[in-house]
């Protein structure tokens, strides 16, 4: 069966270089007929690609060992759903998922627009299959996920997944990740066949503001996930470490926020037409560029990603991207140019601008932190790491800029604002926040935490402020009561409230972020019996215990939590597992610690298993006390409440 | 190899030509689409009202003078008439 995934990879790449080029010819000779035969094959090379992928998922449900990427990823006693999400855990697999979406994705436009954007269809099919080559090339050349075991003997059992990525989180995060990544290519393939054509109307920005939103939606969620996951699997007790892996996912967003903000210019105005173009590019770049850090083994070294043509292969392709839609644009600039101008700096539209310019400075100073290291080890040989500290000093005032113009921006007009309308509409959020930032002086708080908190107050009041006053304006004019008047107010404006939902959902997660500042923690060992004291908390470890499953041996510790006079909170299970724990050989057995976490509004108790003495029964733990982190994944549903309102089709779409 | 592998490829491969040929058989065919130039006129004209909508909107819970309310909305009205009297012209055409 492999074979069959390894031909459909070959016909693939033949099929894209031959869409490619029929779609070349019908740009010269206008026969339809050959516009048509291009988009069959376009959708051939994308089944295809789903193809391959249905047969390595096959192989890998069967465990056939015979194939290397499954004897790797898998084991006999890998759960299925882990046996599946071994798609994405190496190289090989995740490269042919970024394929397989981007097929789906490339199905989707062809279906959707085979009537419609009759100038940039072929173009935008030339892009996508363009991009898929690339990743045909990879697969088929560079790291096939169908090659062969080399072993010389019969592979009885495989290598079995990572113990950290068997978590359902983690099977989650990479798809939707991705879903957002590799979603970004058809933002980016309109916008090339725009520039090509000099298509400057709306239509095709209607076409892929949705689009935007879309896999804005799927790559915040993955971002999320990816939190989640941190938090509940590695056991140091943070969501975000500024690790490049991250930045990889956070670079992107960034940029894609920005664009469906200013995308709202060119559609409403005309306006800022060079500058969605650059942002678009921008966003599909680092998309790529993201794939890159994270798959050429770049981070780990600049040396291993020179020992395979991988990573020279993905920057030249970003380096192409960014060379090739830049002389584009260079060519089309006088075409792009508007005539209108910016009528006020007090407008929504200077609001837009300024925090567009304020992500872009964020993902710049991400950027570079990210490739820092990597420049350091190649041109002086030596790593210099540039960690959270770093990424801490410079983003939090940005953020913290950006977190006041969440709150500035519905409450300027588009236009212009007037002096009384400036006056009117700031006057309480400012107020409330000049409350707030005394309350919070006299509690105790200093330095970002009060800044924070102050903006948190105003944005918060800003948002609530817009909602009361819809609210109010229905209920004058129809007589609705307020929950009526919310409702019909929301779904008649879905994308000014669901964009000012996700506003909310954002308050939040900072609400959480500021608890980082009062997380505490401490290590210590406890015999059974034996308790320790963790801020206002006491740990006692009423037992441990032992039991083999499936794929792994666990020690697990009963905790029992109370507060300081005694009165209990929660029981709390750490466990410390050893995975492939019947491996002869001790190095290939992975110790893993299972966190268990006690979840609140108010703090996180957060436990850590993380060494056991057996002979003398004695456990080691780590605890740390995280306020306010349940804000954060609060905040998360929110924004996706709030984006999925945005999205929610209207009778009418527009 | 096995057999069920042979012919599964044998069907990929024969499928995928004839369904990417197949086109090339018939006769002379042209887009089907609607006009993009009506199409754009026609969002042109969504757009512009939902512009309206929205300055009513903002004008109702406060956030524009009466003055700015009425100076942008006889603009927006006076740009939506013009792309109204120009797909009606094109209509005329067709």
């Amino acid at each position: 069966m492999p074979v069959v995934g390894s031909v459909a990879l070959s016909l693939g790449l033949g099929f894209s270089i031959l869409t490619i080029l029929i779609l070349a010819f019908y740009l010269r000779t206008n026969d339809y007929r050959l516009y048509l035969t291009g988009q069959r094959s376009a959708l051939g090379v994308s089944v295809l690609a789903i193809i391959a992928t249905l047969v390595l998922i096959n192989e890998l449900l069967r465990s056939n060992f015979n194939v290397d990427y499954v004897a790797h990823y898998t084991s006999l006693e890998t759960p299925w759903l882990y046996k599946f999400s071994a798609l994405w855990a190496g190289q090989a697999g995740s490269l042919l998922f970024w394929l397989c979406i981007l097929a789906v994705y490339t199905i989707i436009v062809i279906f959707l627009y085979r009537n419609r954007h009759r100038q940039l269809m072929p173009w935008i099919l030339i892009v996508l299959t363009s991009v898929q080559l690339f990743f045909y090339i990879l697969i088929n050349f560079i790291t096939n996920p169908f090659e062969p075991t080399s072993a010389n003997f019969v592979v009885a059992n495989g290598n079995g997944l990572n113990p950290l990525l068997q978590n359902v989180t983690m099977a989650l995060h990479p798809p939707t990740l991705y879903l957002g990544f590799v979603g970004f290519s058809i933002p980016f393939a309109f916008a090339i066949a725009a520039l090509i054509t000099k298509e400057t109307n709306p239509l095709w920005i209607r076409s892929i503001r949705r689009w935007s939103l879309v896999t804005w939606l799927f790559l915040s969620i993955g971002i999320i996930l990816g939190g989640w996951w941190a938090y509940q699997e590695l056991g140091w007790g943070g969501y975000w470490a500024w690790d490049p892996v991250e930045n990889a996912s956070f670079m992107p967003w960034l940029t894609a926020t920005a664009f469906i903000h200013s995308i709202m210019i060119q559609e409403k105005k005309n306006m800022l037409r060079v500058w969605n173009m650059v942002l678009i590019i921008l966003t599909f770049a680092l998309s790529v560029f993201g794939t890159f850090l994270t798959r050429s083994g770049v981070l780990s070294s600049v040396h291993s990603f020179a020992e395979s043509p991988l990573g020279p292969m993905f920057i030249d392709f970003v380096i192409l991207i960014l060379v090739v839609s830049t002389a584009l644009i260079i060519w089309r600039l006088p075409v792009l140019k508007s005539r209108k101008r910016l009528e006020s700096f007090t407008s929504r539209e200077s609001g837009f601008l300024f925090n567009n310019v304020v992500f872009i400075v964020i993902c710049f100073a991400v950027f570079w932190g990210t490739i820092f290291p990597i420049i350091s080890e190649a041109v002086r040989g030596t790593k210099i790491t540039v960690g959270p500290p770093f990424f801490n000093q410079v983003n939090v005032p940005i953020g913290l800029l950006l977190l006041f113009l969440t709150g500035v921006g519905p409450l300027l007009a588009w236009r212009r604002t007037s002096k009384q309308g400036f006056i009117k509409n700031f006057t309480i959020p400012i107020v409330a926040a000049l409350i707030g930032l005394i309350i919070f002086f006299y509690l105790g708080f200093t330095g970002y935490v009060l800044v924070s908190m102050t903006l948190i107050v105003f944005v918060l009041v800003a948002i609530l402020l817009e909602f009361y006053r819809g609210i109010n304006a229905r209920r004058r004019r129809f007589g609705e009561n307020p929950a009526q008047a919310l409702w019909r107010m929301i779904r008649k404006n879905r994308s000014r409230y669901g964009g000012y939902i996700v506003h909310l959902g954002i308050v939040f997660m900072f609400v959480g972020f500021v608890g980082a500042a009062f997380n505490q923690e401490k290590e210590f060992s406890l015999k059974p019996g034996e308790s320790e004291h963790v801020g206002e908390y006491n740990f006692q470890l009423k037992n441990l215990r032992e039991e083999e499953r499936l794929n792994h041996y666990a020690w697990i510790a009963d905790l029992r939590v109370s507060d300081t006079h005694g009165k209990f909170i929660t029981n709390l299970h750490p466990e410390k597992r050893v995975y492939f724990f019947r491996n002869p050989d001790p190095d290939r057995r992975q110790p893993h610690s299972e966190l268990d976490i006690y979840e609140g509004i108010i703090r996180d108790i957060y436990s850590v298993f993380t060494g056991i003495e057996v002979e003398k029964n004695t456990a080691y733990f780590k605890i740390m006390i995280n306020p306010l982190v349940w804000w954060v994944w609060l905040g998360g549903y929110v924004l996706v409440f709030g984006a999925l309102v945005s999205l929610w089709p209207s009778r009418r779409t527009i | 190899m096995d057999l069920v592998s042979l012919l599964l490829i044998f069907l990929m491969f024969v499928g995928s030509v004839g369904f990417v040929i197949q086109p090339l058989f018939k006769r002379s065919v042209s887009f089907p689409a609607e006009s993009d130039e009506l199409e754009l006129l026609k969002l042109k004209k969504r757009i512009i009202y939902r512009q309206i909508k929205e300055l009513e909107m903002d004008y109702e819970i406060g956030n524009l003078s009466q003055d700015d309310y009425l100076l942008t909305r006889n603009e927006l009205k006076r740009e939506v008439a013009k792309v109204i009297e120009k797909i009606k012209s094109y209509s005329r055409k067709k």
